[in-house]
Parts: structure tokens; C-alpha cells; sequence
């Protein structure tokens, strides 16, 4: 089965070239037939101008035929092919009065001074001979004599070669013409086209960024048009959804806020026992719980908002992030006995990215690591430079991650073990999803010679 | 004191009215931002907390035109909207603190006594990390209100780390600190001075964590 044609260019191909090239073949065959008119016709004349020649030097003298045939007649002939000629004069009763026995006696009827022409075979070899039949001026009685001239084909057979050749030459050439035609019809009208796919492979993915259409072709126009009109769209869309996720957090935000003050008001103002204490205790902190993952979900709407941004980032030094965010996090790993630590920090390692962003990937990777933990343990940080990365690794000694379940653990809301309450199941979700943003890639695996889990993210290598 | 309380969320703003009430600061609110704006015409204030979603005039908006008109009383932004650049952009604007609800009420009177005492010219004199306090004019150290007996190194020691509180001082760092006080100073003896320091002010929620790699560093640690 022949494949549908996928590309304009090989369709172009098929409708253009095609129909030339059945064109060309048609006119061939009738070339073809006509260079045998032609080469019969030449013959034909150099074989009535012999025949005339030859006639005209035949007379009747005292009752007997004389003929002398000049060298003329058959210098007619003469040709580069050596064709064979052959004459016969013959008397109205079929007497040979002179040439060769080998041209038989004509025997159709023939008018007087009228030639034919007919194909005929000589010693073997294929001839076109003239019939003529010639009144003999000096008599009056309607004496006549027949004479018949035959030349072999080659001279006609290498003329319509020749002929066809020529044709051949001048189709071939015809067929170059439209090929380079269609070379340039290929360059200059569909040069767009592809400018244009490539033109949006280029476009980063997600892009929002509208199409110029003021230098587009004409028919490349509805597509630009139609494809601004589905960005805009798109554009309003994710605006809304954006305005969405920060409303309801703002609402959210607000009514924790209500019942923690609410909170603060009840431990101030009553003499609460253990249990009632408790309680409250525990709202908070499932207050604080609740904020957490709010402002989770607030920076993977960021991370949104970072890859439709019109990228204006400056490189950071992510060793500073790193220091100030193991501070934020030190009493955390204190109260659950964990030793936080810095292995190699590489001041100089700096990658591209929002301040905010960075942040929020490095915190939420070492919280992941603590929240872990399930009992005392090291957390250990390194930011070294590779030779085209910059390779963030943190490592813990805790019970690590099986490696059935190390894909899904950048899954939303996927917890390894549902009995940890203070996990939200959001923290690996977004550093992957920063890092995904952020062209860095991250790798889980067990610690060289240890438990526990070692996760490695690497940025690209910014150029300085 | 008097306050004025810039909160859209009635409920809110009542009980935070409530709870400011308690602690003894005199409370006017202000549901919206027009009203805010009319107060602030006829009405002097030692401290505004102010909300920035609000009906009608935006928060941002009060606090602009109040700086415009060169109105320098301290303003704490509270408010849902807790992105870098929010509070940065606040900032900007003239205000002298930011804080993301929900807040704990501590934490907010916290940072408006601050604020205050800021907005009356005196420096603080003491600084606190949970119930452990350093007074540097009289240079001593206090848990729940108690004297911390320090030999001269560990007092240089926890005043360096007290002056950083919730920052990592370098081994290096302290180690320069002491020297002055002891010609050589082993990592070994730093060290030690680190164990007697956490033993003495245990108990007051301040503690001295080891960034391994990174240094030392006191913060408050609450008790789980």
C-alpha cells in the first residue's frame, strides 16, 4: 500500500512531476510517428528526384531504347550510411532495358507519370522504391517505360533516429526546467511554511507568547490567527486559575487565621484542664498543617506561572539558599534529634532561576528529608560543580525509598506511609516540579555504601 | 497604646480587637479602606496593623497615601498574601513589618512592641530567644527571668551566637571572638564551651544546634 503523502514537498513532487512526465511520454509516441513521416518523406523526394533523372535520359531510338545514366542520379544518393541504391528501366511490356535484374517487373497499374512508393526486399536487405512511369517524348503512340529506383533504410533509419534523439534532447531538458522549477518553488513558497513549523518547534514549551502575523503569508495567516486566538484563551484561562488558587487561599488563609486567634483567646482566658489544652493544641498544629500545604499548592501555581513567564531570571548562588534554608529548618530537625550538616559547599556553583523558586525546591527537599525520618538520624547536604551540571545531593540515613515506589513519590498528594500526618504529599511534587521548570533533573537512589535515600538534583551549568 | 486595626473580615477583627484589648492596647477598627483613610484624617495612632484585600481602597493604597502625606507611624502589614515579592513590594511602600496570617497572637505582639519600641527611638537593649534573654547593658544572660552564671569565654561565646539568633556562626567566627580572651583557642575547647553552654540554658525553649559543616547556631526550639 503506498503511504499517504505526509509532506507538501513530496506532494508538490507527485503533482507536478508526474503529469509532466506523462505528458513528455505521450508526446514522445507521437514524435515518434512523426519522425517516420518525415524521414519517409525526405526519402521519398530523393528517390522521385533519381527516378526522375534517371527517366529523363531514356529515348527511343529506331525502335530500340538507349539510356545513358549520368553519375548525378546516384549522387543524390550519396550519404555517410552507404545506402544501397538500386534502378531498373523497364519497357511497357516488362523488358529490362536497363539497371538491375534483382527490382522485379512492377504488375499493379500505374498512371502515366505518376510515381509509388512501396517497401520492398533486396538481397536481403529492406528497401523503399519508387515506381514511375514515364511517357517517352519522342513517340506518340503511348509508348512509356517503367522505372523504379530502391535505397536501402539506413540513411532513413539514422535520420529518424536523429530525429527522435533530438525530441528526446529537448523533453529531457524540458523535465530539468520544471525540476529546477520546483527546487525554487520549493525554496521560495514553501521556505514560509517551514520557517514557520520551526518557528514553533523552537517555542519553549508552554509558551504564551503570540505569533506575528503582519509578515505571515496570507495562507499561514488563519492558523496564526487561530492559534493568538487559543493562547489568549489559554492565557485568560490560566489567569483565572491563578486568581482562583491565590482567592480560595486568601479565604483559607483568613479563616485560619480567625480560628487561630480564636485559639489564643481560649488558652488566655479560661481555666482549661490537660484534655481541653490538648485540644487546642492540636487544632493549631493542625492549623499550622493546613497553612503548610496551602502554601504548598500557592508555589506549584507559581511553578505554573514561572513556565509561562517570559523568562527574566538571573543566576544565584544556591549555596546561600542552602545556608539560610538549613537555618529555617535546623530547630525542626532538632526537635525530632536529626543532625543536620553540609558535607561540600561550593560557593562559587550558581544556577539559573527565580530566588523564590530555588528556595522552595531546596526547602521543600531537606523538610521532605526530615519528615522521613523516623527516628534520630543525619541529614547531610552537598552542592559541588560538575563539568556541566551543578549537582545538589541530599542524603539521609533513614529508611529510604523502595525503588518500586521512587516514581511515584513526585506524584501529588502520594505518601509512601498515610500514618505521617505531617506530611502532605505535596513537598516532592514540587521539586519536581521547579526542577522540571528549571531544566534540572533528579535522580533517587541509596547512598553509596549506606541506607537511607540520596536524592540528586542537577542543574544546568549556567555560562558565565 | 492606641491601635488601629485595618480588617475586613469582621470576625477577625474582633477577636484580634479582643485579644490587643487583653493586653492592654486601646483598639479602633476599620472594616474598609475608606474608613481607614477617614480615621486616619482626624485620629493619631501609636501603631496601624493593616489587611491589604480590601473593599474599595486597597491596602496598599492607604499606606501610600499616609506616607505621601508624611505620616510616619509604624504600619504592620498582615495579610494572605505571602509571596516574596508581595512583601517585598510592601516594604517599598513604607511599611515597617509584614506578617502572613494565620499568626500566632505572641508572635504579633511581639513584633508590634518591637515596632513601638522602634517608633519611640530606643534602641532595645535586650534581646530574647524563648525565655532566654541577653541584656547588653548590664551584659548578663537570663532564663525565665534568672541570672545564667557564664565564665568570661561562654559568655562571649553565647553573646556571639545571641547576636545571631537564627543564623549560623562559623566554629572560625567564635573561635576569633575568643581569642582575644585565650591565645589559643582549640576546636576541642570551643567544643566543650558549647556542651556547658546547653546544659545551662536548658529549659528555656533557646537552644544551641550544630549545622554540621556550617557552625553553630541558637534558636528557639519548641518543646514537641
Amino acid at each position: 500500500m503506498l503511504q499517504p503523502l505526509k509532506s507538501l514537498k513530496s506532494r508538490l513532487i507527485l503533482w507536478v512531476f508526474l503529469p509532466t512526465v506523462f505528458i513528455s511520454t505521450i508526446d514522445l509516441f507521437v514524435t515518434y510517428n512523426n519522425t517516420d513521416t518525415i524521414a519517409t518523406l525526405v526519402q521519398e523526394q530523393l528517390l522521385k528526384g533519381g527516378a526522375n533523372i534517371i527517366s529523363e535520359q531514356l529515348a527511343k531510338i529506331d525502335g530500340s531504347y538507349e539510356i545513358s545514366v549520368p553519375p548525378a542520379a546516384f549522387e543524390l544518393f550519396a550519404s555517410k550510411y552507404r545506402d544501397r541504391v538500386f534502378y531498373s528501366v523497364r519497357s511497357k511490356k516488362g523488358l529490362l532495358i536497363a539497371g538491375d535484374e534483382e527490382l522485379s517487373t512492377y504488375t499493379a497499374p500505374l498512371q502515366l507519370e505518376q510515381e509509388k512508393y512501396f517497401l520492398s526486399t533486396i538481397r536481403g536487405e529492406p528497401v523503399r522504391v519508387i515506381v514511375y512511369a514515364h511517357a517517352l517524348p519522342s513517340t506518340a503512340s503511348g509508348d512509356y517505360a517503367i522505372t523504379q529506383v530502391a535505397q536501402t533504410l539506413r540513411g532513413y533509419a539514422a535520420f529518424k533516429k536523429d530525429l527522435f534523439l533530438l525530441t528526446i534532447r529537448e523533453h529531457l531538458l524540458l523535465l530539468s526546467i520544471v525540476i529546477i522549477g520546483l527546487f525554487i518553488a520549493f525554496r521560495w513558497t514553501l521556505s514560509p511554511l517551514i520557517q514557520f513549523g520551526e518557528t514553533l518547534l523552537q517555542r519553549q514549551p508552554g509558551s504564551l507568547e503570540k505569533l506575528d502575523e503582519k509578515k505571515a503569508l496570507t495562507e499561514i495567516r488563519p492558523v496564526i490567527f487561530a492559534m493568538n486566538d487559543y493562547v489568549a484563551r489559554l492565557d485568560k484561562t490560566l489567569t483565572s486559575y491563578e486568581q482562583f488558587v491565590a482567592n480560595t487561599a486568601h479565604q483559607l488563609r483568613t479563616s485560619f487565621a480567625i480560628i487561630t486567634s480564636q485559639i489564643n483567646f481560649g488558652h488566655r482566658n479560661s481555666q482549661l484542664d490537660q484534655t481541653q489544652k490538648e485540644v487546642l493544641n492540636a487544632i493549631q498544629k493542625t492549623i499550622l498543617q493546613g497553612t503548610k500545604v496551602i502554601n504548598q499548592l500557592l508555589v506549584l501555581a507559581a511553578v505554573e506561572q514561572n513556565r509561562h513567564a517570559l523568562g527574566t531570571t538571573s543566576s544565584i548562588a544556591l549555596a546561600s539558599i542552602i545556608q539560610s534554608v538549613m537555618e529555617e529548618l535546623a530547630p525542626l530537625a532538632q526537635q525530632k534529634n536529626i543532625e543536620l550538616g553540609i558535607d561540600i559547599l561550593d560557593e562559587t556553583a550558581s544556577v539559573i532561576g527565580p530566588p523564590n523558586l530555588l528556595r522552595e525546591l531546596v526547602s521543600n527537599l531537606i523538610d521532605n528529608a526530615i519528615q522521613h525520618m523516623e527516628t534520630e538520624g543525619m541529614i547531610t547536604v552537598s552542592l559541588q560543580q560538575e563539568k556541566n551540571s551543578v549537582l545538589m545531593s541530599v542524603v539521609d540515613n533513614g529508611v529510604g525509598i523502595p525503588a518500586l515506589e521512587q516514581k511515584k513519590v513526585f506524584d501529588r498528594f502520594y505518601r509512601l506511609d498515610d500514618s505521617k500526618p505531617n506530611s502532605s504529599g505535596l513537598g516532592l511534587a514540587i521539586v519536581k516540579e521547579i526542577s522540571d521548570s528549571l531544566n534540572a533533573t533528579i535522580d533517587l537512589k541509596t547512598p553509596d555504601n549506606a541506607s537511607g535515600l540520596q536524592v540528586d538534583v542537577r542543574f544546568p551549568k549556567t555560562l558565565l | 497604646m492606641k491601635l488601629l486595626l485595618v480588617e475586613d473580615n469582621r470576625e477577625l477583627s474582633s477577636w484580634l480587637s479582643r485579644l490587643l484589648a487583653q493586653s492592654g492596647y486601646a483598639v479602633e477598627q476599620a472594616f474598609t479602606g475608606e474608613e481607614a483613610a477617614h480615621l486616619l484624617l482626624t485620629q493619631n495612632y501609636d501603631a496601624i496593623l493593616l489587611d491589604l484585600t480590601l473593599p474599595g481602597i486597597k491596602g496598599q493604597t492607604v499606606l501610600k497615601q499616609l506616607r505621601h502625606k508624611n505620616n510616619q507611624v509604624p504600619v504592620l502589614i498582615i495579610s494572605a498574601l505571602d509571596t516574596l515579592n508581595d512583601i517585598i513590594e510592601n516594604l517599598n511602600l513604607g511599611a515597617d513589618d509584614y506578617l502572613a496570617k494565620p499568626f500566632d497572637i505572641q508572635e504579633l505582639e511581639a513584633r508590634l512592641r518591637s515596632l513601638l519600641r522602634r517608633a519611640s527611638g530606643k534602641a532595645n537593649p535586650i534581646v530574647a530567644c524563648g525565655a532566654l534573654s541577653y541584656d547588653s547593658n548590664s551584659k548578663k544572660f537570663s532564663s525565665h527571668g534568672e541570672d545564667i552564671n557564664l565564665t568570661p569565654r561562654e559568655y562571649a561565646v553565647l553573646e556571639a551566637l545571641i547576636r545571631q539568633t537564627g543564623k549560623t556562626v562559623s566554629k572560625k567566627e567564635l573561635a576569633d571572638g575568643l581569642f582575644t580572651l585565650d591565645d589559643t583557642v582549640s576546636p576541642k575547647a570551643l567544643e566543650i564551651y558549647i556542651v556547658r553552654l546547653r546544659k545551662k540554658i536548658e529549659g528555656s525553649g533557646a537552644q544551641i544546634i550544630t549545622l554540621r559543616g556550617l557552625g553553630y547556631m541558637l534558636t528557639y526550639v519548641a518543646t514537641t
